[in-house]
């Protein structure tokens, strides 16, 4: 059994390469999605990951479920690699919940449908215990029964997230990959869903891997927290460290993008360059240098290697301050 | 010409209602401001709280099974529910200008950046293609487009979330507009491209002097750009004042339940439970009397059930509450948000 705080989840040199078509008479051409991800998940914590449209995090939560194979690398759960066990073994112990509950539920089927489906995929064929769970489920959830064999489209989105919840934690997983959970509901809803997720969290001890560009909720949630850029991890420290002492320059320019409601300031100024990054045609050097406000002459010219200071690690030649 | 004394903008009464098989669905009900040149109005609600609606029907782009009703709808001195279709069409897209959320849907994938751009002005201005194609090279360097000559010949799906973003904006300022509605502008960009895309809107609204009404649900952005604020529930404004008088006191429990929903607003530690509001959105279809919040309400008392008049709660600053007159009730929060 892994202790809470200690890695459940291992990732290893993770590297995921896409061949990009170019069109009908050009060849393809290599995306590299993922660049070198080593990062563990620990267990009983909430783990944010946060960065830009493309920068790769929703690729890695694709394989981390074992609905994509990275290209190379390894993952392993509870140290042993997850090709061991048997994909149903794998998929009840790590669930997703994803951003949209207006397209992630089949709209043919009930909520009982819905809750249901992976007990039956898991082989669970007594129908009396698969209603026991079900309804548990909408009793956690804090749904009235009565909702059982309602339909998607009776319900708002932030019921609909919360049936999404109910299907992700009724095979009982250790692991819940929850991709941009709240990002398409109101902040009213969003309060909601996340204090449930939160209680949820402490009463089953789930590990959560919370993906979200929102860095007010990722700082609200998580314990630690990695920022990804161009298919790497930049910087990674627990979430105390990282939204108060910030090491490297792309998480500074995030920091400074949260919209704190303040009426006596005017829209931040963020220390970034205005150039679009590319995924299929990476600048030399450290991939961020052409947006970065610090970059010196080398970085155009040597990648930085990574620096750690206790469990504080950047990419980045600036380094980190001693703590 | 325009009266030097009277705002750009007037609406009073302003309401939208929708036929649907159900009934009458009442998208906004009777809103009522001024928008003066230089200033920026946000408008800020969750889903479905009429933001959009009142931003169309202003423009005149709602079709034409929606009744759009209004005491006063005056920009520029001109009656605009009652202007001919034709005129509306020449004001829209001159005199006023608006920017989509979403500029992949908003901009035409079969036409180049330049063509879509110059297309406007040259409707408007009868200028020629030169004079056109110069204006767009100028504003899309000033909506910070580096090799802006190679960009005329792009077509959208060439650029970028936020670079489209930009395009848009450009294209809203063709013509020089004296009123900017931009409905969620950058709810669909990554946060950094948000921060220098709401400067670089505050930047070209100083230079320019035009009146924007900024649409968000997002308290943070509303915070940073506007000068006053309109918080709408459910089709009606609950709230509205200096951005200065909402976020630094705010009076309404439906505003202050908002506030504590944020994770960021210093309200709550963090890891600590959030504040929520209870229950759901009512259904605006049918009766919609009385203050529509008081099912969700924790002041809900039997005289939420009339109607409820907008209350002054300082110069300029309004609230329809009828708990209002209970000053204690507004107090803590106002206490907790002034800390730091």
């Amino acid at each position: 059994m892994t202790r809470p705080g200690d890695p459940i989840m291992k990732i290893r040199d993770v590297t995921r390469t896409y061949q990009v078509s170019q069109g009908l008479f050009r060849g393809r051409r290599p995306l590299q999605a993922l660049r070198g991800i080593t990062l563990d998940i620990p267990k009983g914590r909430v783990l944010g990951l946060v960065g830009e449209s493309g920068c790769g995090k929703s690729t890695l939560a694709q394989i981390l479920l074992g609905l994509d194979r990275p290209t190379g690398g390894e993952i392993l759960f509870e140290d042993r690699p997850i090709a061991d066990y048997g994909r149903k073994v794998f998929g009840s112990r790590i669930q997703p919940i994803f951003q949209d509950p207006y397209s992630s539920l089949n709209p043919r089927k009930t909520v009982r449908q819905l809750i249901e489906m992976p007990l039956v995929v898991h082989g669970n064929r007594d129908s009396a215990d698969r209603e026991r769970r079900v309804r548990r489920m909408l009793d956690l959830m804090g749904m009235p029964s009565r909702v059982i064999d309602a339909y998607p489209a009776q319900m708002s989105g932030g019921q609909r997230q919360r049936i999404a919840i109910a299907r992700a934690l009724v095979t009982e997983p250790d692991v819940v990959i929850c991709d941009e959970p709240t990002s398409a509901l109101d902040v009213s809803v969003q309060a909601q869903v996340l204090n449930l997720l939160m209680d949820l969290r402490a009463e089953f001890d789930l590990t959560y891997l919370f993906i979200s560009h929102d860095l007010g909720v990722v700082e609200h949630i998580s314990d630690r927290v990695a920022v990804m850029y161009l298919g790497q991890i930049v910087e990674e420290a627990d979430a105390e460290t990282l939204f108060r002492a910030p090491a490297h320059p792309y998480t500074k320019a995030l920091l400074a993008s949260i919209l704190v409601p303040d009426p006596h300031r005017g829209p931040p100024s963020v220390p970034l360059k205005a150039v679009q990054p590319d995924a299929m045609n990476l600048p030399s050097g450290c991939v961020f240098h052409p947006r970065c406000a610090e970059a010196v002459a080398t970085c155009s010219v040597t990648a930085p290697d990574e620096s750690v200071v206790g469990d504080h690690r950047t990419r980045c030649v600036v380094g980190l301050p001693s703590h | 010409m325009t009266n030097r004394t009277e705002p750009l903008l007037t609406v009073e009464d302003l309401s939208v209602s929708i036929p649907v098989p159900a009934g009458i669905l009442s998208a906004v009900r009777s809103v009522s401001f001024t928008l003066d040149r230089g200033e920026t109005l946000g408008i800020v609600g969750e889903s479905g709280c009429g933001k959009s609606m009142m931003s169309m029907a202003i423009m005149g782009l709602l079709p034409r099974h929606v009744t759009v009703r209004a005491e006063t709808l005056r920009f520029e001195g001109m009656d605009l529910l009652g202007l001919p279709e034709r005129r509306l069409a020449d004001l829209r897209g001159d005199r006023m200008a608006m920017i989509f959320q979403e500029p992949m849907t908003a901009l035409n994938p079969l036409l180049t950046i330049g063509e879509q751009l110059m297309e406007t002005f040259r409707r408007h201005r009868a200028a020629g293609r030169r004079e056109a194609r110069e204006k767009a090279l100028h504003l899309l360097d000033r909506v910070g487009i580096a090799s802006a000559e190679r960009r005329l010949g792009q077509y959208p799906h060439q650029l970028s979330g936020g670079l489209r973003q930009r395009v848009m904006i450009a294209m809203a300022l063709m013509c020089d507009p004296d009123l900017i509605i931009a409905d969620e502008p950058t709810t669909a960009l990554d946060v950094t491209i948000q921060a220098q895309i709401l400067a670089l809107l505050a930047e070209l609204q100083r230079e320019s002097g035009a009146a924007m009404i900024f649409v968000s649900h997002d308290l943070g952005v509303i915070s940073r750009v506007a000068d006053k604020v309109s918080v709408m529930y459910a089709g009606s404004e609950v709230e509205g004042g200096s951005t200065a008088q909402v976020f630094g006191t705010p009076a309404h429990p439906y505003t202050q339940g908002l506030f504590r929903c944020l994770p960021n607003s210093g309200l709550v530690a963090r890891g600590a439970p959030l504040g929520s509001i209870p229950g759901v959105v009512p259904s605006l279809i049918g009766d919609v009397s009385g203050c529509m919040f008081r099912p969700r309400c924790p002041l809900a008392r039997d005289a939420c059930l009339e109607a409820v008049p907008a209350a002054a709660v300082a110069d300029g600053h309004r609230a329809r509450c009828v708990a209002l007159a209970d000053a204690a009730a507004a107090a803590p929060l106002v206490q907790e948000a002034s800390a730091p």
